[in-house]
């Protein structure tokens, strides 16, 4: 299951989230090399820190997203490869990038999130509004 | 498939209540009266108004052996309407609520009703024949926001509520002198009040419209992150499912059979769900056409030229 | 219509499609009382995510929603002075005349609620230039997508607004200087 991720109980020490997303950023910047975009989305949004109150690993998280959020060029190719489990997580990113406020990650997320609407619906919106829990 | 027929009672209406025969129904035009239509000759004719909350009435449920109906109102009162000859007389229920009443069902056996609140507890109401009136026994301390609605169990005992804080629960409610010991399924918590047997914390956010299916082995909920949960062997150890879908939250859930659910909510739209063999519950598809989007109107702008602004600026 | 405008104007739309999910919903807290959850704050159960919506740093949108009531606080671009001086006027003078509007708030939102466990969003610490305030009453007298429109329609028109003003300043300034120097030719 994308986002819930087995990284997130409370057991955890902090350390080892920071470790695990430190690992990401490496595997990440590989696939993007190899320019598979999407593979790097993925990646990115799997085992995503969500129930932890820790800013410093949401922050950490955030920017191994933001990276794989705007390598992605080509929308239609990454929604045929992008399988709908990771719409939920993808659109609590999505509007954590909206409040940026920084115009090349807004007008990517603005764009992703019309196609996403498009896809996923506003139930998917809904999930992003309405878990107070789980957040990014 | 297209709605069968459409009838305008009101601008808006909160909540009604279907007759015991089908032939009349009791709705809340959104204020503080109960109308009761009747069809007629294939016309719906207003025949009574049931007036005595001073507040929005958020709860009706018309019982369907011994013909009575209980209204519940944010005015933290509850009546019973007993219909007396022609006219319908009310007893007040002493509810002892210092909030909202929010939701109210009649229990399978009509001995006792229960309505859930605002003060984040739920009433169990029974009738005391020696005083000729209802009396209720609060369920407290266990819900941490307010109760949104509840659904009794066929075996009159056990009943399920959701609540704002997210969270499905279900409780005993065995009131001595109402109900008799063995009654129900004959479990342990058989003969207790008040007992928590399940808390269930699927949903991240609002829970609403519980239900049991009709055999009582399976219980529905809908959360307000447009999702539906099913839940079987309400016990200490329940298996769940969680089904999410790409539209807009559910307020109120109906199961047509054990297989079977019919959600309805902001999509002004029903919504059909189906178990398969397996018992994997999916959404299948919306009961009635799908609404054509509305087009764009110049409706904001009206607004914004009425004002001729360059003259008027302080 | 330029078209980053029209994303950021349909990502607005659709998020207010799905937050508009009212509901009547008497006061947990005080008796008899119904009021605008997302306007008290009393219960934080009640409320849901706050998100901000940007299109740079000078143009965004924050929509508040709680169980009856949606909050939606809009910053409007001011890319110099005189726009800045033109927009407080303007909207100003729509606030004043609040009850015409029935969803527009007296006072804009001025300072950005605690946002869901960190002050990270809140770049806009400086408030709003106008807000709006949506709840279970209107969304039952009016339709929804009605509402919808009328704000999204009101961001669209804002910026037009503002530069027409911009531009009828700026001609009249211009002829008032014009009038002024002849009498020196």
């Amino acid at each position: 299951m994308a986002g819930g991720g087995e990284g997130s109980s409370e057991a955890d020490n902090l350390e080892a989230i920071i470790a695990r997303i430190e690992h990401k950023s490496r595997k990440i910047e590989s696939l993007l090399k190899q320019s598979r975009p999407v593979e790097a989305l993925k990646t990115a949004l799997e085992g995503s820190p969500l129930n932890t109150g820790d800013e410093r690993c949401k922050s950490a998280n955030w920017i191994v997203v933001h990276r794989a959020i705007m390598a992605i060029k080509d929308d239609d190719g990454m929604f045929s490869l992008l399988d709908p489990e990771y719409y939920d997580i993808l659109m609590k990113y999505l509007y954590r990038g909206l409040a940026t406020g920084d115009r090349p990650t807004c007008d990517q997320c603005l764009r992703i999130h019309e196609r996403l609407t498009e896809r996923a619906g506003l139930g998917c919106i809904l999930r992003s509004l309405a878990d107070t829990v789980n957040t990014v | 498939m297209a709605a069968v027929s459409i009838h305008q009672f009101a601008q808006c209406i909160t909540c009604h209540a279907w007759s015991p025969d089908q032939t009349m129904v009791a709705i809340c035009p959104n204020n503080n009266e109960v109308h009761i239509y009747k069809l007629m000759q294939e016309k719906w004719e207003k025949i009574h108004i049931l007036r005595k909350h001073d507040q929005i009435i958020s709860g009706i449920d018309w019982s369907a052996k011994s013909n009575k109906i209980v209204t519940v109102s944010h005015d933290r009162n509850s009546y019973v309407w007993n219909q007396e000859s022609s006219e319908w007389e009310p007893t007040l229920v002493i509810l002892r609520l210092n909030r909202a009443a929010l939701c109210v069902q009649w229990s399978p056996q009509e001995n006792k009703f229960a309505v859930g609140s605002g003060a984040k507890t739920v009433c169990i109401c029974y009738y005391e024949q020696e005083n000729n009136w209802w009396v209720s026994k609060l369920i407290r301390k266990k819900h941490n926001s307010s109760v949104t609605s509840v659904a009794w169990h066929p075996n009159n005992i056990l009943l399920a509520t959701t609540s704002t804080d997210g969270k499905c629960r279900v409780f005993t409610t065995f009131i001595r002198g109402v109900d008799s010991r063995g009654s129900g399924t004959g479990l342990p918590y058989d003969s207790k009040f008040g007992e928590q047997i399940m808390q269930l914390d699927l949903s991240s956010s609002w829970a609403f419209a519980v239900r049991w299916s009709p055999s009582g082995s399976t219980l529905a909920y809908a959360g307000h992150n447009s999702m539906i949960y099913f839940v079987d062997e309400v016990g200490p150890s329940p298996s769940a499912q969680s089904v999410s879908f790409r539209d807009l939250p559910l307020r109120d859930v109906l199961f047509v059979s054990e297989k079977m659910v019919i959600g309805v909510g902001f999509d002004c739209n029903p919504l059909l769900f189906m178990a398969d063999d397996m018992g994997t519950w999916s959404f299948v598809r919306f009961l009635d056409e799908r609404k054509i989007t509305p087009l764009n109107s110049k409706y904001g702008s009206q607004l914004l030229e009425s004002f001729t602004v360059n003259q008027n600026m302080e | 219509m330029a078209n980053p405008l029209r994303s950021y104007l349909t990502c607005i739309r659709n998020t207010l499609e799905a937050a508009m999910c009212l509901q009547n919903f008497p006061c947990q807290e005080v008796e008899r009382h119904n009021k605008p959850e997302v306007e008290l704050k009393t219960c934080p159960e009640l409320l849901l995510n706050p998100v901000l919506i940007c299109r740079n740093e000078a143009e965004k949108c924050l929509i508040e929603t709680s169980i009856n009531s949606l909050r939606i606080s809009i910053k409007v671009k001011q890319s110099d002075e005189l726009e800045n001086i033109l927009t407080k006027k303007f909207l100003r003078f729509l606030s004043m005349r609040a009850e015409a509007f029935q969803v527009l708030r007296r006072k804009p939102v001025q300072f950005l609620p605690t946002l869901h466990g960190s002050k990270r969003h809140c770049l806009a610490h400086e408030g709003y230039d106008i807000s709006f305030l949506i709840t279970n009453y209107h969304c039952e007298d009016m339709h929804k997508h009605k509402l919808i429109d009328f704000i999204v329609q009101f961001m669209e028109d804002i910026d037009k607004e503002i530069t027409e003003l911009k531009i009828s300043v700026n001609t009249r300034g211009r002829l008032v200087a014009t009038e002024f120097l002849k009498q020196f030719i």
